[in-house]
């Protein structure tokens, strides 16, 4: 299987990640009886997603990346995209592992709908997906930016 | 009190901003110590995949460990997204920071 699937189905299933974030932020802010199904099937929508990115970027990273990318990135006059972008990108993926694995969690409550705080509790764990996975993209902008420096110096 | 948390969520809930941080925390040692680091590497290959492994073993056996204390009888919900939101934005800080001066 070319490598280019793995990095490019990383992208895709951060995207619905973020997508599902999205979603169920906008529905925890009117939750009640009726979208408190959606939202709970949403939020296994941000988990699976975010791990399955999880996944195939890292085989990507750990298969592929050190022996070609990395190479052209360190060689170019952008070697801060590895030495920053994607040092960086690679471990805050790690916080926002758990956070999408905590969502669907915080999302069976028993008390979401009774209780305010739950709602806000909701709110503030699909926000700091949804911001981190927008993070996540902007570093891989970098680091993609930083091989295409590198390829045209050479 | 009356509880407003179930013990999975609040446990969990616990776990989640305690992992955050101590995932961000073991990065900064294993990037100092390169003994770390390579047996790290040594132990699945590569010095991420164990790093990502132990991370999320460590949020599932503490997320169960802290269920079973009664968590929800002293904390709330408001109060967990605080420590949570915190506790992304200290890790965050803590992996920008690291590498900005590393």
């Amino acid at each position: 299987m070319p490598k280019e699937v793995f990095i490019l189905s990383h992208a895709v299933f951060g995207t619905i990640g973020a997508l599902a974030a999205v979603w169920v932020f906008v529905e925890a802010l009117n939750i009640h009886q009726e979208n408190v199904t959606r939202i709970k099937y949403m939020s296994l929508v941000v988990a699976l997603s975010v791990w399955l990115s999880y996944l195939v970027g890292g085989y990507f990273y750990v298969k592929f990346y050190g022996v070609t990318d990395k190479t052209i990135i360190l060689a170019g006059p952008w070697p801060w995209a590895h030495k920053f972008a994607m040092e960086v990108k690679e471990h805050v993926f790690f916080i926002l592992l758990v956070l999408a694995t905590y969502l669907p969690i915080a999302v069976r409550d028993p008390h979401l709908l009774g209780e305010k705080g739950n709602k806000s509790l909701v709110l503030t764990v699909s926000g700091l997906v949804m911001l981190l996975v927008m993070a996540m993209d902007g570093y891989g902008a970098l680091i993609i930016m930083g091989a295409k420096q590198g390829l045209l110096a050479r | 009190m009356q509880n407003t948390l179930s013990r999975f969520n609040a446990g969990f809930g616990l776990a989640t901003a305690i992992i955050i941080i101590l995932t961000s925390v073991l990065l900064v040692i294993k990037e100092v110590n390169k003994g770390l680091k390579g047996w790290f590497a040594g132990l699945s290959g590569h010095h991420w995949t164990t790093h990502g492994v132990l991370t999320i073993l460590a949020f599932v056996i503490l997320g169960l460990l802290l269920s079973q204390i009664r968590l929800e009888e002293k904390w709330d919900a408001k109060k967990l997204a605080v420590v949570i939101l915190t506790a992304t934005i200290l890790g965050g800080l803590i992996v920008t920071i690291f590498f900005l001066v590393h």
